[in-house]
Parts: structure tokens; sequence; C-alpha cells
């Protein structure tokens, strides 16, 4: 229906007043306007203009505080004449003759390249939504007139990814809660906005709930405006950004370039133009490749997913055919006791390689001799994870393996037969009682190592494996497998004495061990610090002692671990080291291994003077 | 036969007395229980190698399916893996004892 010649006066006036021109100042494009009509025009042009030049800086002036406010200020993008100044030093340098080096021409393009890599470089930001454009980017921006080398943001932010630096998660979050925080922050940007000039809100016939609508508006780029028809923003060209469109409405507000068009949706004003027609597209480019990014991220961590589960799956049904070609295999048994086998070796090797290291080092067998002569390539899984695992606990070094210590053994002998340079070796291991006493004593000295595992057996549970423990972390199934598989041990290192008076104490029979440690429990004697344990398991066996010496019943844990707490440290710092070590959470392997402590006089003191209390 | 071997026999031969002394396998004849006998050692020694194998790695289990299962080889790889499984020990005696919970509660021994 076409309108009356009212209705097209009064539009005409909302987009004169939507303009920023006076109501009463008649169009001058509609009628041939008087000369006065036309001075009166020209002077409010002008000043609408010079009133424009005061808000825009009042604008930035205050997005940038904004911008401070909400802790992003992250604005590496300059204008032209920062960028001239930061290069001024560089325009400078003089050449022979005394005149500048450079052209102005050069010094142009050296400004452009300069500005351009920081407007990369805020592309980027925005990409990975770490960067808002607002209307003062866009001023910049528009000073640059920079093409968009979206590939070489793609491969930079891929790169990011691939590296780790940035994680595509955090982008969504950033992307999804980003805008919601984005948008309140528009709000109050626009609230601020709107109240800080009274006049600019009057003028624009902008009213604060209004002005609500629109920014909540915003983010669907529909066309926003004045329900009284006093103020009309049309549809934003090609769609963009919530962002995008709050920049237009700003400058479009500061410039006094609201609508061009009417209720009919024409385009951005001719004002706003296309120096900011380009930001438009360009920020819009920029959104849709986040989505982009975003979206491909997704694909290939979904694609990701699919391929690990595929893989599993795969090896899932690979067990499954390996268990059915077993599973008709004639010498069934013979396997399953190998595998209970290696699983048990797995246990004893990972608790004896330490002690058999040891044993082997301090006769001068090495790794790279055994190696050799057992052909065992990961010999190190046992032998030299001893060195390494020295100070782990047993579950993390029960990888470790001996399977094949009476094999190795078997050809070390035979090695020593045929080598002069080892017959010192064989000579001590032909000593065969005084060599299988040491070697008893040995195996008593990793009897005390295994001591520190005894301290984590369970006292009433090791009663049921036959052995005598101290210690609260292992139950009795446990006691039992540990004591069983030292007790094989032994038998398969050759050791013809009774188990259980040797190696049976190993983990179990901490009765031995336990009287070997109380006779040091007296002055002057030495406690050592062993492989995996600290003062902290010396101390306790000291402070065990003492309470049976004196038959006083051991107090609770809690308590009882404070007493240790206080006790090891006097033990350690009579001893000239750090206290801190033995404190749970602190380096247990402060004290080196081996380290022999004395039972000072003082320590004792402190040590009754803790019984006591205790008592 | 090693000492270990020997505990491990003996490990096996407790675990089926103790689900044969049960009270849900009374009742069988001497024939049957002989059976059964035969079938819970198979099952015992299927449960260890079952257990072992979802223990392995990717690699492993390649190396496992290049050898002949009757070989020596495989034995030998077997044991050198489950001695690399941390506490598979632990893990083998637990799923060994659920067995034997679990055989002795429904009388069925699976097959």
């Amino acid at each position: 229906m076409a309108l009356t010649p009212e209705q097209l006066a009064q539009l005409r006036a909302s987009a004169d007043f939507a303009r920023g021109i006076p109501l009463d100042i008649p169009n001058p494009g509609t009628r041939k306007a008087s000369r006065e009509e036309q001075e009166r025009y020209l002077e409010a042009r002008t000043n609408s203009f010079r009133e424009t030049g005061t808000q825009l800086k009042r604008e930035r002036d205050h997005t940038v505080h904004m911008r401070h406010m909400r802790g992003d200020i992250n604005y590496k993008i300059s204008g032209e004449e920062e960028v001239r100044l930061r290069l001024a030093p560089i325009f400078e340098e003089t050449n022979p003759y005394g005149s500048s080096k450079f052209t102005e021409a050069q010094k142009h393009e050296m400004v452009v390249k300069e500005l351009k890599e920081g407007y990369r470089d805020v592309c980027l930001q925005i990409v990975e939504g770490r960067f808002e454009p607002n209307h003062e980017l866009v001023r910049r921006l528009e000073a640059i007139m920079a093409p968009i080398d979206l590939e070489a943001i793609r491969e930079v932010v891929m790169d990011r990814a691939e590296r780790g630096i940035l994680n595509p998660e955090e982008l969504n979050v950033v992307l999804e809660n980003g805008e919601e925080v984005r948008l309140e922050g528009d709000e109050a940007w626009a609230r601020e906005w709107i109240q800080t000039d009274p006049e600019r809100s009057k003028r624009l016939g902008l009213k604060l709930g209004l002005l609500n609508r629109v920014t909540d508006r915003l983010g669907g780029m529909k066309i926003f405006g004045n329900p009284a028809g006093e103020f009309i923003v049309s549809r934003v060209v090609g769609g963009g950004t919530r962002m995008a469109a709050r920049t237009i409405l700003s400058w479009a507000g500061v410039a006094g370039f609201v609508g061009g068009g009417l209720a009919g949706g024409a385009v951005v004003g001719a004002g706003i133009g296309a120096a900011s027609g380009f930001a438009v597209e360009y920020f819009r480019q920029l959104m849709e490749f986040r989505g982009e990014v975003k979206a491909e991220w997704k694909r290939a961590k979904e694609e990701n997913i699919s391929r690990r589960a595929a893989g599993e799956a795969e090896l899932e049904l690979r067990k499954v055919s390996l268990k059915e070609k077993l599973f008709t295999v004639k010498s069934k048994k013979k396997l399953a006791v190998a595998a209970a086998k290696g699983a048990a070796m797995g246990v004893v090797g990972g608790a004896f390689s330490p002690l058999i290291a040891a044993f082997l080092e301090e006769h001068g067998i090495t790794l790279d001799f055994l190696r050799g002569v057992s052909g065992v390539k990961d010999i190190s899984n046992w032998a030299g994870g001893a060195w390494e695992g020295a100070g782990r606990g047993i579950n993390e070094i029960s990888g470790g393996r001996l399977d094949n210590l009476d094999g190795v053994v078997q050809k070390v002998g035979d090695a020593v037969q045929q080598s002069e340079t080892l017959n010192e070796v064989k000579d001590e291991l032909a000593k065969t009682k005084a060599q299988l006493a040491e070697a008893e004593n040995k195996l008593q000295g990793l009897t005390k190592r295994l001591g520190n595992l005894s301290g984590q057996l369970n006292d009433a549970a090791s009663k049921d494996a036959g052995v005598t423990v101290y210690g609260e972390h292992f139950d009795a199934e446990e006691a039992k497998t540990v004591a069983r598989y030292s007790q094989a041990v032994a038998k398969s290192l050759g050791v013809e004495e009774p188990v259980t008076d040797s190696l049976g104490g190993a983990f179990g029979d901490l009765t031995g061990n336990s009287v070997e440690l109380f006779k040091v429990a007296d002055i002057g004697d030495f406690v050592e610090v062993e492989a995996g344990s600290n003062p902290w398991n010396e101390t306790d066996e000291i402070m065990t002692k003492l309470f049976k010496q004196l038959n006083i019943p051991k107090p609770p844990q809690g308590e009882w671990n404070e007493i240790i707490r206080q006790a090891n440290p006097k033990l350690c710092a009579d001893n000239g080291y750090s206290w801190g070590a033995g404190i749970p959470g602190k380096d247990a392997r402060f004290i080196p291994i081996g380290t022999k402590l004395q039972i000072t006089k003082e320590f004792k003191d402190v040590a009754l003077n803790l019984v006591k209390k205790a008592a | 036969m090693n000492l270990l071997e020997k505990n491990i026999d003996e490990y096996i031969d407790g675990l089926v007395t103790q689900v044969l002394s049960s009270p849900a396998f009374n009742m069988v004849s001497l024939q049957q229980q002989e059976e059964m006998n035969n079938k819970l050692y198979n099952h015992f020694y299927q449960v260890i190698l079952d257990t072992t194998i979802d223990n392995l790695n990717e690699e492993q289990i390649s190396q496992l399916e290049a050898l002949d299962p009757e070989s020596p080889q495989m034995e030998e790889k077997i044991s050198l893996f489950a001695a690399q499984i941390p506490g598979l020990a632990q893990v083998l005696e637990q799923k060994l004892n659920e067995e034997v919970a679990k055989i002795k509660q429904t009388g069925q021994i699976p097959q």
C-alpha cells in the first residue's frame, strides 16, 4: 500500500532525525531550500560533526576504559601514527651522505607492513576468541585495509592446536561462555554509553529500554528500532555478528549515520560506508572462520576418539582370538604354569633385584657381563632396575624379573671357569662354605632390606602365614603370597639352608630381622638407611624395640606416628642430616641409601622420653 | 620341576580340592569327581592364561600371535611377559579365588 504524503513526511523526518539532522530543517534534497534554510542546514551539519568528533574521542576513551575494566586490554594493533613513532628510530638512520636511509615510499611500506602484522595478530586473537572486535579496532583497521589471509591464520591456529598451545575445548568455552560474558559487557557498555551523554540519547531518541532491546537483538542481527518510529536502524547487510553489529551501532550513533533506509530494511547508511562495510565483512569472515575452526576440531576430535575406540576394539578381538588359539593347546598346563611363574617372578624379581644387584656389583659383575653370559637382553629389567628402583615401592618395581636367574647364575659360573679375569670371582664362588655364609649374610641383608617391606606387612595377618612381621599395610593373603615367593626365590638362588631361616625372613620372617635390628638400638650402634626406605623405618624399628624392652604397649597408630615424627628428625640431625628426610611428603631419598646413622645418647634420651610420655 | 612350579601346582591342587570338598560337590560319584577334577584344572589353567592375555599390550600380543602355541618359545614368552606385568600375581590369585567362589556357589564348572 502506498504511503500517504503525511506518512512519507513523517518517515523522512524520522530518517533525518536519525541522521542527526534537526527536525525543523527540511531536507534539502526533497525541495529547493531557501538560502537561509541551506545556511541553517550547513551550520547544523557542521555543529553535528563537531559534536560527533568530541563524542568519538569520548567514546574511544570510554571503550578503552571499559576494556581495562574487563581486564582484556590486549590491544596490539596500533594506528599509523603510533607505528610511525615506534619506527622513528629506524627512520632516523642515515646513510653515509647524512640523509635518511629510507625513502618516503619505503617508510610507508614499512609502516603498512607493521600495521598488517599487528592486524594479523588481532585477527588471530579474534579467531581464538581472545579479542573482541570493536569500533576502535574497526577504525584502525580501516586505515590499513589489509586483506585477511585466512589460510595463514588457519595454519597458525592449527599449529597451535597441534602443539597443545591452544586447546579446542578451551576455544569452545571462550566461544560459548565468552559470548555470554560479552553480551553482559555489551549491555553494560551500552547502558553507560547512552547515559554518559544524555544529549546524544535525546538527539537519537534512544531510550535505555530500547537500547537494551537493541542489544538483545543484535545477536540475531535483526532490524532494531524505536517502536514509536522515532528512530530506525535498518538491517545490516550480510548478517555478521553481535560485536560487528554493535560496532555499526556505535559508529552509526556517534557519526550520526543511522538508518539510510526505512522500515523496509534498506542497507546500512552511506555514512557507515565502505570502510565499516569492509570491517563488518572482515569480522563476519573471521567469526565464520572461528566457527569453522571449532567445527574442524570437533570433527578431528571425534575421528580421533573413534580411531582409538577402533584400535581398542581391534586389540580386544586379537586377544580373544589368541585366547581361542590357546584354548585348544595341548600344553595348556605348561603355558598356564609359565604365566603364573612369570607373575610370581615379577614380584620377587622386583623385590629381590636390588639385593642381587648389590651382590653382583660387589663382586664386580657388571650388567654387560651378565648380558653377555646370559643372553638376557632385558636383564636391566631386574638388575639395572634394581639400582634405579632403589627407593621405590614394591609395586613400582615388581615389573622386574628373576626367572632367568638360575640360568644366569649357571652361566656366570660357566663363564667364570672360562675366564681368567674372572677367576677371582670364581674363587670366591668356589669357597663354598664361606661364600655361602657370605651369601647368606647378603641374603640376610636382603632380609633386612625386605624388612622395609615387612614394615608394611600386617602383624596379625602375617602370623597366619607362619611368619612374624610388623606393619599395617599388607593383609594376610599378601603376606602369605610374599612369603611363598620369597621361599621360591631362595630355592632358585640355590640357597640350601632352610628357606624359612634365611630368605624366609625376607618378606615375612621379620623375627630374625627384627632381632637384628634390635641389636643396633643401643647407643653407638648403627642403623642403615635402606634401599626403598628412609630413616623413618629405622626410627620405627628402634622405637618398637624400646617399647618392647620397656614392656609398654605400642600406642595407637596416630600417636605412634607422632612419636616417630619426633624421634626421626632427631636421629637424622644427630648424624648431620636434614631432619626433613623421612618426613612424609619430603624426599625420602635425601639421605643416601646405605648411609649409616649412629644412635647417639641424645637420640636415645629423646626416644626414651617419648616412650615414657607415651606410657 | 623347580620349587616355584611345584608351588604353583600345589596352589592349583589346593583350589581344586577346595572346590570338590565344598557342599555343592558332596554328592558326586568318584567317577564324576575325576571328570570334574580334570575340568577344574583345565578351567583354572584357562583362567590364568586368559587373565594374563587380558593384561598384555599390543606389542606383546603381536609377538605371541606370531608363535606356535605348542612351541617352547610360547611358554618362554608368556613367562617373560607375565613377569613384566606389575601386580599380575595378585590379579591371578584374585581371579582364581573369584572363580573358586563362583563354582562353589553355583556347583557349575564353566566349560
